[in-house]
C-alpha cells in the first residue's frame, strides 16, 4: 500500500461521533476559558521578560513554601472550571418521581419532584425510612426521627457522638453508631441496645428480606449480626476497607466498597468477586440500583483529578463496565432514581447536579448553583451538599 | 488560515475573547479528536484526550508564544497523551483482568474503513507517526521534533507501519 494511498484514505476517514464529542467538549472548554483570569497583555519585550520572571518566581514560591502545595492546587482549580457550561442556573425539577434527601451545612432538606424543597431543620446525616414516611437524622449527640414536615417524633441522647443511622427494611429498627460502637433502637425510639463495641466508621447495612440482620465493619471484618439476639451469623475478613456497605434488594449480595476497590459477598459472607481500582484511581461512591441488577460507581484519578461514573452488572453474565460520564474534578455521590432510569451525580467541584440516563439512552440534565440553593451563606464548592437518598416513586 | 491570522486569533484569545476561543476550537478540535481516535481507537478515550489537551491549552494560553504555530503545539499534547493512553490500556488489561477503566474498545458502529481498523493493530508508537504524517500532514523532521525522536527513528517507524498495514490488508508493500 503506497504512502499516498494511506494518506488519501486516512485524510478522508472520520472518527465516530465527531459532532457530539465536539459539542460536549466545547462546553467544557468554554467553562475552562471562562474560569481563567486573563492577564493584561505585557507591553513589549521588557514587559514579557518581566512577566516571565514574575511567573518563575511565583512558581518557585509555590514549590518551595510549605503552603505552596495548597496555593498551587487553588490556582489550578481557578483555571480548570469543571462543569456543564449550559447548566440551568437553578434546580427546576427532578427528572423522575420521588423525593430527594439532602444534607447541607444548614441542615437536612427534602426536595420534591417539582423542585420545591423544605428544610427539615438543623439535622445532619439523614436517611429515609423504608417508605419515606420518616427521616432518621443526627443532631450533635442525639438520634432523631423526623416527619417530612420537620416535626421531631422522638429523640434519643447518647454520651458519644451519634452518626450514620440506617433504617431497617421493615421500619422497626434503626442501627446507628455512637462513639465507635454500633447500637440499635426500635423504630419508635425505644429499646436502645449495644450491638458491637468497636466498629469502623462505615454506615451499617440491613440485609433485605430478613428479620433484623445488619452488616457492619469491625477490625477489618465484615460481620452480619442478628440485631435482636446479638448473635454473629458470619464474619469475613476484608482488607483495605472503609467506605460503604450496600445490599442488593434481594438480600443475596453485599457490596463492600473502599477506595482501592470492592468485593461482592454472597448471603453467607463468601467473597464471590473482587474488583480492584486501576492504578492511580480511587473509588469514591457506589450505589446499587433499585432493581438490583446494576451497580453505579464513581471513581477519581488521583493525577488528573478527573472523575468517571461507571455502571456494571451485578450477577448474571459478566461484562465490562459501561462508562456513563466523565468530567474534571470531584464527583461525590451517585444516587439512583426510584425507577432506576436516572442517576444523580453530585459534582462538587462544578457545584452542579447532573442527572444522567442510567441506560445507553442519551440524556443529561445539569443544574448549577447547588451549594447556594441549600445554604446561601456558603454558595461555593465548600458548601456543596451531600445527596442522601432518592426515595419512593409513590 | 495564514500564520498571521492565527497569531491575531491567539492574541485575541489571550486577551479574553470568547469568539476567538470558539474559532480556535472550531479549527483545531476535530483534527485533534480524529488524531487521538486513530491512535487509541476508542471514541470515549479520544474525546477525553482531545478535551484535556484543549483544556491544557486554555490554561497555558497566556504563556503561549504566538510566534509558534498553535496546531503542532496542541497536536503534540494530543498525540503524546494518546500514546500514553494506548500503552497504559494494554497494561491495564493485564493487571485488572475483567475490570477495565472503561468499556473495551469495540468497533464503533459506522466504522467501515479497513485501513483504520488495520491501523489499530499497530503498536501505539507506530500509529502515532502514521497519524502525524498522513492525517495531520507533518514532515518526518517535524514529527521528530514533536515526539523528541531522531529523524531516522521516525522514518523507520513509518516504513514498518506501511509494511504492516499493507500486510494487514493483504496488499503488496510499497
Amino acid at each position: 500500500m503506497s504512502a499516498r494511498r494511506v494518506e488519501q484514505r486516512l485524510r478522508s476517514a472520520r472518527a465516530p461521533g465527531e459532532l457530539d464529542a465536539a459539542n460536549r467538549s466545547a462546553d467544557v472548554v468554554r467553562a475552562g476559558f471562562t474560569a481563567r483570569e486573563p492577564r493584561p497583555a505585557a507591553r513589549g519585550l521588557r514587559g514579557r521578560i518581566t512577566v516571565a520572571v514574575a511567573i518563575a518566581l511565583l512558581a518557585a514560591a509555590l514549590v518551595l513554601s510549605p503552603a505552596g502545595a495548597k496555593v498551587a492546587h487553588f490556582v489550578g482549580d481557578a483555571f480548570d472550571g469543571p462543569g456543564v457550561r449550559h447548566a440551568k442556573p437553578a434546580l427546576v425539577s427532578l427528572p423522575a418521581r420521588g423525593r430527594l434527601l439532602v444534607d447541607s451545612r444548614a441542615g437536612s432538606w427534602i426536595v420534591q419532584h417539582d423542585g420545591s424543597k423544605r428544610l427539615l431543620g438543623p439535622f445532619h446525616d439523614p436517611t429515609w425510612s423504608p417508605h419515606g414516611l420518616f427521616v432518621a437524622a443526627v443532631r450533635g449527640r442525639e438520634l432523631l426521627a423526623i416527619d417530612p414536615k420537620g416535626n421531631v417524633r422522638w429523640s434519643l441522647a447518647r454520651d458519644g457522638a451519634v452518626a450514620m443511622p440506617a433504617w431497617s427494611r421493615d421500619g422497626f429498627r434503626i442501627a446507628y453508631r455512637s462513639g465507635g460502637a454500633l447500637r440499635v433502637v426500635a423504630g419508635d425510639g425505644t429499646g436502645d441496645r449495644l450491638v458491637a463495641r468497636r466498629t469502623e466508621a462505615v454506615r451499617p447495612a440491613w440485609r433485605p428480606g430478613t428479620r433484623h440482620l445488619v452488616a457492619f465493619l469491625a477490625s477489618q471484618q465484615v460481620r452480619l449480626v442478628d440485631a435482636d439476639s446479638g448473635r454473629v451469623r458470619w464474619s469475613t475478613t476484608v482488607f483495605n476497607t472503609g467506605g460503604q456497605l450496600e445490599w442488593a434488594p434481594d438480600g443475596r449480595t453485599l457490596v463492600v466498597a473502599g477506595p482501592l476497590g470492592l468485593r461482592l459477598l454472597d448471603a453467607r459472607g463468601h467473597v464471590v468477586r473482587t474488583l480492584e481500582s486501576p492504578p492511580g484511581w480511587l473509588l469514591r461512591n457506589i450505589a446499587v440500583s433499585p432493581h438490583g441488577d446494576s451497580l453505579a460507581l464513581v471513581r477519581q484519578e488521583a493525577g488528573s483529578g478527573r472523575s468517571e461514573v461507571l455502571r456494571m452488572r451485578l450477577g448474571g453474565r459478566r461484562s465490562a463496565p459501561q462508562r456513563l460520564f466523565t468530567g474534571a474534578g470531584r464527583i461525590d455521590e451517585v444516587e439512583w432514581s426510584p425507577d432506576a432510569r436516572w442517576l444523580l451525580l453530585a459534582w462538587r467541584d462544578a457545584n452542579q447536579w447532573l442527572f444522567v440516563r442510567s441506560s445507553a439512552a442519551r440524556g443529561l440534565r445539569a443544574y448549577a448553583g447547588i451549594a447556594a440553593a441549600f445554604d446561601p451563606r456558603h454558595p461555593h464548592a465548600a458548601g456543596f451538599p451531600a445527596a442522601a437518598g432518592w426515595c419512593c416513586s409513590r | 488560515m495564514s500564520p498571521r491570522a492565527e497569531r491575531a486569533l491567539l492574541r485575541e484569545a489571550q486577551a479574553g475573547s470568547a469568539e476567538a476561543l470558539e474559532e480556535l476550537f472550531r479549527r483545531f478540535w476535530t483534527p485533534a479528536y480524529r488524531a487521538a481516535y486513530f491512535v487509541v481507537h476508542d471514541a470515549g478515550a479520544a474525546e477525553d484526550i482531545a478535551q484535556e489537551a484543549f483544556l491544557s491549552a486554555v490554561r497555558s494560553l497566556e504563556r503561549f508564544d504566538r510566534r509558534r504555530p498553535f496546531g503542532p503545539w496542541l497536536n503534540r499534547i494530543v498525540v503524546n497523551r494518546a500514546i500514553d493512553h494506548a500503552r497504559a490500556g494494554a497494561l491495564r488489561r493485564e493487571v485488572l483482568g475483567e475490570w477495565e477503566g472503561s468499556s473495551p474498545p469495540e468497533p464503533d458502529p459506522g466504522e467501515h474503513d479497513e485501513l483504520v481498523a488495520a491501523l489499530a493493530t499497530l503498536p501505539p508508537d507506530r500509529r502515532a507517526v502514521v497519524v502525524l504524517r498522513y492525517v495531520l500532514g507533518y514532515t518526518p523532521g517535524e514529527i521528530a521534533k514533536l515526539l523528541g525522536l531522531p529523524r531516522g527513528t521516525v522514518n523507520s517507524r513509518l516504513r514498518r507501519a506501511l509494511d504492516a498495514l499493507a500486510g494487514a490488508l493483504g496488499e503488496d508493500a510499497p
